[in-house]
């Protein structure tokens, strides 16, 4: 089975300056098999698999396959038939095929979580045993560390452009915004927890009910939708959906840290409450205070983002309304001004910003204290995260 | 008639630049509103009185604008903050909430009220205001 030790069991390769005998994270990630982790794991095995044998006929329709080598591995790990509940058999082909409808949202890059990695978030970190059972390692900075590896940035990345493309139904989620949020926020490193906010996107309880509270939350139909979905990456998040319709892991306690955590379900979670968030502030808060005064602001994407970014933030719903009211917009507003203004009003997009630059420094070679980080100069459309995501 | 035109002359200018209400005002507004509909069953006055009070939020937040045309002040931004919490509540006043829909309107109130909290983080004053409306209109 691959693991972060792989190529050298002794010395993994850290990317991001750590202790390399600091791998109680690397260790938890090896030994997970939750669905979202042996889903990463098949995947890259059919990777390497059609790198090396060209000589075999791949399966003709992609979707049907993944579903088909998920399913049984999970069936040979969980001991259940999932196969039978999780891609149910079609009468034909044409009925089951995946067909994507509307357009397909942008995938977050490899590269640019590999360099958010590297920063520092600080916070406390832990790490779950097989029973669940959270145990800090220590901050996550400074001596306690924990060592990350190319591979580590890699099945984050195959993790968070799953649950993007899982829950992209009807219009596409804005990849930019996760990733300057999620960048902001931990670093893309999800063993943080803390009254904070648990994870990388810093969940708290209040946040996650709006996806898991079943009468309270907005967003709850979308555990029901990720059930139903026909979409292959859903696949590795109907484990969660279907035991968090049943058993909601609401409240975030201590001792439920692992729920939200631990690299398989954990995360697993984490992604699709974070992203459920984003949605139901979307589209339940945002974009009705914006249509009372400026719909056709409604359509600017950076906007949108900036004020989603902001309520999503510590300064909350509240604030980003309170500047809209506060810059007195109306259908006379234009969006190159409301930018300004939301950045002049709003610490924590100055905050994303700067933390944008920092993870774009890193990708570039540059030390985040220097000179030349410093003085690099990036486009608006940069600070939103536009070069981190594909085209 | 002298003495009522000098009146008047010195009444008018206070008149058009008395500050709008402030946020304990307006508080103390809703307090009033609710004591008074303490004893009270029927769903039409309550709403009545909730609408009143929307008309009189709205009425001073334009107030705020007036005095403020280019940009919202520290004080208007305590009264606009307030009134967020009752924007749910005024979203109740057409008919009678079903139980769903009270709980929701709870939901959404708490969920506003600590976005971007810690996790420990209490209600605010201005939510628990606007909860002890709740039961006025959903029981």
């Amino acid at each position: 089975m691959p693991s972060a030790f792989a190529e050298n069991p002794s010395a993994p390769m850290c990317i991001n300056k750590a202790d390399p005998n600091n791998t109680q994270l690397l260790e938890s990630i090896s030994a997970n098999r939750d669905p979202l982790r042996l889903a990463y794991l098949v995947s890259k095995k059919e990777k390497t698999a059609q790198k090396n044998d060209s000589n075999v006929c791949p399966e003709t329709d992609p979707f049907k396959k993944q579903i088909k080598t998920i399913s049984r591995v999970l069936a040979q790990a969980t001991g259940q038939n999932i196969e039978a509940k999780a891609a149910p058999q079609p009468k034909s082909a044409k009925e089951t095929a995946y067909v994507p409808t509307g357009p397909r949202p942008a995938l977050i890059k490899k590269e640019c979580i590999k360099a958010s990695l590297q920063r520092a978030p600080g916070n406390t970190g832990y790490t779950c045993d097989a029973d669940n059972t959270p145990k800090p390692y220590g901050t996550a900075g400074g001596a306690t560390l924990q060592c990350v590896t190319d591979e580590t940035a890699d099945y984050i990345t195959f993790s968070v452009n799953k649950a993007i493309q899982c829950m992209s139904p009807k219009q596409p989620i804005d990849s930019r915004v996760l990733y300057t949020k999620i960048n902001n926020e931990s670093g893309f490193n999800f063993s943080l927890a803390s009254p904070g906010g648990v994870s990388s996107p810093q969940l708290t309880t209040r946040g996650a009910g709006e996806v898991g509270h079943p009468t309270k939350g907005n967003g709850h139909y979308l555990l029901q939708e990720i059930i139903d979905s026909k979409n292959p990456a859903c696949e590795p998040f109907k484990n969660i959906a279907r035991q968090d319709l049943k058993d909601s892991p609401l409240p975030i306690t201590r001792a439920k840290y692992c729920d939200w955590i631990n690299p398989g379900n954990g995360l697993a979670r984490s992604l699709v409450y974070s992203i459920g968030l984003y949605l139901t502030q979307r589209d339940y808060y945002i974009i009705p205070a914006v249509e009372k005064r400026a719909p056709s602001l409604t359509k600017n994407r950076g906007v949108m983002n900036a004020l989603s970014a902001i309520a999503y933030g510590r300064e909350g719903v509240d604030h980003a309304k309170w500047l809209l009211q506060k810059y007195r917009v109306d259908k006379n507003t234009t969006a190159s001004r409301l930018r300004k203004e939301l950045l002049h009003g709003s610490e924590y997009l100055k905050e994303m910003e700067d933390k944008t630059r920092e993870a774009a420094c890193i990708n570039r070679g540059l030390h985040p204290s220097s000179n030349k980080c410093e003085g690099l100069k990036l486009s608006q459309s940069q600070l939103d995260g536009d070069e981190c995501v594909t085209k | 008639m002298r003495n009522q035109v000098i009146l008047f002359l010195l009444f008018v200018p206070a008149l058009s630049f008395a500050n709008p209400k402030d946020l304990g005002a307006l508080k103390l507004e809703s307090q009033k509103a609710r004591e008074e509909l303490a004893k009270e069953k029927s769903f039409e006055k309550i709403s009545k009185k909730l609408k009143d009070f929307e008309a009189s939020i709205n009425a001073t937040i334009k107030d705020y604008e007036k005095a403020n045309p280019k940009e919202g002040d520290a004080n208007e931004e305590k009264v606009v903050k307030f009134s967020y919490r009752f924007e749910p509540l005024f979203a109740l006043t057409r008919t009678k909430p079903d139980k769903t829909t009270c709980e929701k309107t709870r939901g959404r109130i708490e969920f506003e009220d600590l976005s971007g909290k810690e996790e420990d983080a209490p209600l605010s004053e201005n939510a628990e205001e606007a909860l002890k409306w709740l039961p006025l209109l959903c029981e």
